[in-house]
């Protein structure tokens, strides 16, 4: 088949995933006239997105560098740097991969090439990830990569990197091809309270799983440390034997030549497994998604209230399709690492401001990312609610409900290990959870009264790209930092200016924290009466 | 309460494409009304209006005296919809999209017990009960469609195409009922392009081009226009709207296709 066909088929389901999402969205003026869907603003908002994308994943990789490289750096910084970049770029290409599949699976964008006389309808789809979402993953390690270079003046660590980078992105992809083929819920029981357990149970396990990307990212020395004791049979660990073979093998021009072999080795493996795993999505690229049966009879209706209805609807998406459960968690998880520095102060020292941030960062970076991820959950079902005697304030409140209680589950258990760990009075662990709730719920409508907003009126499908795609993710993410940050310094400023500098403790616990917490709680409280009442009001959806 | 939908001077834009140009038109109680016209010709976007879905850009929409304006929410409440292509949840089953209709319209447990189990049964949906929505073809879904918009047992159904899809039965089974729930005092009206449909079941019928209503009136009357030109009302209907050079279509077609021989 002739590539160039390939790849325009493969931006035009690009285009076809930003139509499907604005289609209703004809409103917007420019200098006076009405502008309707232009086609070739949907090729540009393409090229935009993927420059966005390019340009804020070369920023986190600067991020990363800097909080790893901190003073001194030395050739374990730097071989820790890399390491993490790496995985930062493997677990960013499955998401990827993730949403992609999901993304074409659920809005049936390849079905129209079912029709044409093509063999091989996987290659369009490996060329789509591959162009525009694989190759934006590797801005993630390339500006670091460039640093380690600046700082170790190898020109062979330059090109064996980049090697790893590429390989990398393969193998997350290939990862996250797999994964969403696995769990996209072809199962012939669907309904049953196991099946619900169950869908639980993976989205935990897959918690669990990103829970150890947090804490190789926190500290990548905890991965390079287990295997360093193995030496040259860090050739046989995938991104473990990363620094091994980029840093402390020998550097001999034998030496050399073995790393770059070694690591072409992996990268012929990996381009191998990648596009085996897309041959295999051809059957499942243009049929209809979920084929299931469950052994129930009509036995009267059930009748609830409106919130449950809601709850239970989104809470049946994200549970019958473990994708739709990870890619709502994922972009959370990822951008933790981004934000914790700033506000974490250090390890085991007691530092009640610095886990008052620490727990304003966790809840609001779930808060960025929730909305948006849970609007997804109403993919066409819109244009029914449309027809609907339903309010948005109904519907956001629903989808608030649900996130809360899933942010509740996770983080809840996670700030009283926290607590723990740091040896917080006893005081903190009713508190501190509270707080997370509430700050959770200050930025859920915060974001929901924005993003409601921006649905089109003739709006008939919501995709990833129905608020923004990448771009809208990270303003989103940037828009909520800033203004969770806002009562926050708010209230530390107040509470220098009545407090003078005397710190004081009630019950053990210390007053500073108390007064801004209580300070930044009205202003937020303030702050989410306002909006609720004038952003996601009575209207009609 | 006012017992018909007014449309008066309504316009509906699409950035600058002009979907609704000037409509002025009434459906009336106890009637079924076919709008009938070619593709893109702003059916859809009027029976969307006039359900409470879309807002008009201008004019005004009067559905039993409530305005789509400031009464959308209402209006939804006493309309039932069905789209050609009907948006529903594909991760639900049938029986769970059942119960999340009638928990949000607030519908009775009871009544809508005996409403669902009647629909299902005539519309042969009892053996979907469990099945996920997602993986139905596409006439059982239009069925799904078709029991949700008469679920809360509307005042006024709008059908768009709705008979798409549909197997014989079906189709029968959704003529005799629009029949019957027009004369017991329902406000009916579908669109279509295809006019035996339209005058098999339809009391009055109005003809749209480019968004603008170009006959309404009776169907009698539009059999008494074809008669004094003496043609076919197939071909009344396709003059009106500019289509009617279909031979001539036919033969330019044809000289661009080979013949087989075998």
């Amino acid at each position: 088949m002739n590539i160039s066909f390939e790849m325009r088929a493969a931006r035009q389901i690009m285009v076809e995933q930003r139509y499907l999402s604005v289609r209703g969205m004809v409103y917007r003026r420019s200098r006076g006239k009405p502008a309707g869907l232009d086609p070739r603003s949907l090729k540009r908002y393409v090229r935009i997105n993927y420059v966005v994308s390019w340009i804020s994943f070369s920023i986190i990789s600067l991020i990363l560098f800097y909080f790893r490289s901190s003073g001194a750096i030395d050739l374990q910084d730097i071989s820790n740097i890399t390491l993490m970049v790496m995985i930062y770029a493997f677990f960013i290409s499955m998401y990827n991969a993730l949403l992609l599949f999901n993304s074409v699976v659920d809005n049936g964008t390849m079905r129209p090439l079912e029709a044409l006389p093509l063999g091989s309808p996987w290659r369009i789809f490996a060329i789509c990830y591959l162009v525009y979402y694989g190759s934006t993953a590797l801005a993630i390690v390339i500006p670091s990569l460039v640093l380690d270079y600046i700082f170790l003046g190898r020109i062979a660590f330059l090109f064996s990197g980049a090697i790893w980078a590429i390989t990398s992105v393969l193998a997350g992809g290939s990862l996250g091809i797999w994964i969403a083929m696995v769990t996209m819920g072809r199962v012939k029981r669907a309904a049953g309270r196991g099946n619900y357990l169950l869908g639980i149970a993976k989205l935990a396990a897959i918690v669990l799983v990103f829970g150890g990307f947090e804490l190789i990212l926190f500290d990548p020395a905890i991965l390079a440390f287990q295997f360093s004791g193995i030496g040259s049979y860090s050739y046989l660990t995938f991104l473990a034997g990363v620094p091994y073979i980029l840093f402390f093998s020998s550097q001999s021009f034998a030496g050399t030549l073995l790393n770059i072999s070694a690591s072409v080795v992996y990268l012929l493996v990996f381009a191998l497994a990648f596009f085996e795993v897309c041959r295999k999505t051809s059957p499942l690229l243009t049929e209809a998604r979920i084929i299931s049966y469950r052994d129930t009879f009509l036995n009267g209706v059930r009748k609830h209230g409106v919130t449950r209805s809601f709850v239970s609807k989104d809470a049946r998406y994200l549970t019958r399709n473990t994708n739709n459960g990870i890619v709502m968690i994922v972009p959370a998880i990822v951008a933790i690492p981004l934000v914790l520095p700033f506000a974490y102060s250090g390890g085991s020292v007691f530092d009640p401001l610095g886990i008052l941030l620490t727990m304003l960062s966790l809840s609001a970076i779930c808060a960025a990312f929730f909305p948006v991820m849970s609007m997804l959950s109403e993919t066409e079902g819109i244009g029914l609610l449309k027809s609907l005697p339903v309010t948005r304030r109904q519907m956001v409140w629903s989808k608030i409900t649900l996130d809360t209680i899933i942010f509740s589950v996770f983080m809840v258990p996670a700030s009283f290990f926290g607590l723990y760990e740091i040896s917080a009075p006893f005081l903190y662990y009713p508190i501190i959870p509270m707080a997370l709730i509430f700050i959770f719920l200050y930025s859920s409508i915060f974001n929901f009264s924005g993003i409601v907003r921006k649905l089109p009126e003739e709006v008939t499908r919501i995709t990833p790209d129905s608020f923004g795609g990448n771009l809208g993710l990270i303003i989103t993410f940037v828009r909520t930092m800033l203004f969770t940050i806002i009562p926050v310094v708010a209230g530390i400023e107040i509470y220098r200016g009545i407090s003078s500098d005397r710190p004081f403790s009630i019950m053990g616990m210390e007053a500073e924290i108390l007064v801004i917490a209580s300070i930044v709680f009205i202003i937020m409280v303030y702050a989410v009466f306002k909006l609720f009442r004038s952003a996601s009001g009575n209207s009609a959806v | 309460m006012d017992n018909r939908i007014v449309f008066r001077d309504v316009t509906k834009m699409f950035g600058e494409k002009r979907a609704l140009d000037g409509v002025d038109i009434a459906f009336n109680t106890g009637e079924i009304h076919a709008v009938l016209g070619p593709n893109g010709s702003g059916k859809t976007t009027m029976l969307r209006i006039a359900s409470g879905i879309s807002r008009q850009t201008s004019g005004m929409v009067s559905v039993f005296g409530l305005s789509t304006e400031m009464d959308a929410l209402k209006i939804r409440g006493i309309c039932g919809m069905v789209e050609e292509n009907p948006a529903l949840y594909s991760s639900m089953t049938v029986g769970e999209y059942i119960d999340f209709l009638v928990s949000v319209r607030n519908i009775d447990r009871n009544e809508a017990s005996e409403r669902s189990e009647s629909l299902m049964k005539g519309f042969e949906l009892g053996k979907y009960y469990g099945e996920l929505i997602g993986s139905l073809s596409f006439g059982t879904k239009q069925k799904v469609a078709i029991m949700a918009a008469l679920l809360h047992n509307p005042m006024a159904i709008f059908l768009d195409e709705a008979y798409k899809g549909l197997d014989p039965h079906s189709f029968n089974l959704l003529k005799r009922l629009m029949i019957s729930l027009a004369r017991s005092g329902r406000l009916i009206v579908f669109s279509t392009h295809i006019i035996e449909i339209a005058e098999a079941i339809s009391d009055r019928l109005s003809v749209i081009l480019n968004g603008k209503i170009i006959f309404s009136d009776t169907f009698a009357r539009l059999r008494e226009n074809a008669a004094e030109k003496g043609v076919s009302t197939e071909d009344l209907f396709l003059s009106m709207t500019g289509q009617a050079d279909v031979d001539r279509l036919q033969n330019e077609m044809m000289r661009h296709f080979n013949e087989y021989k075998f």
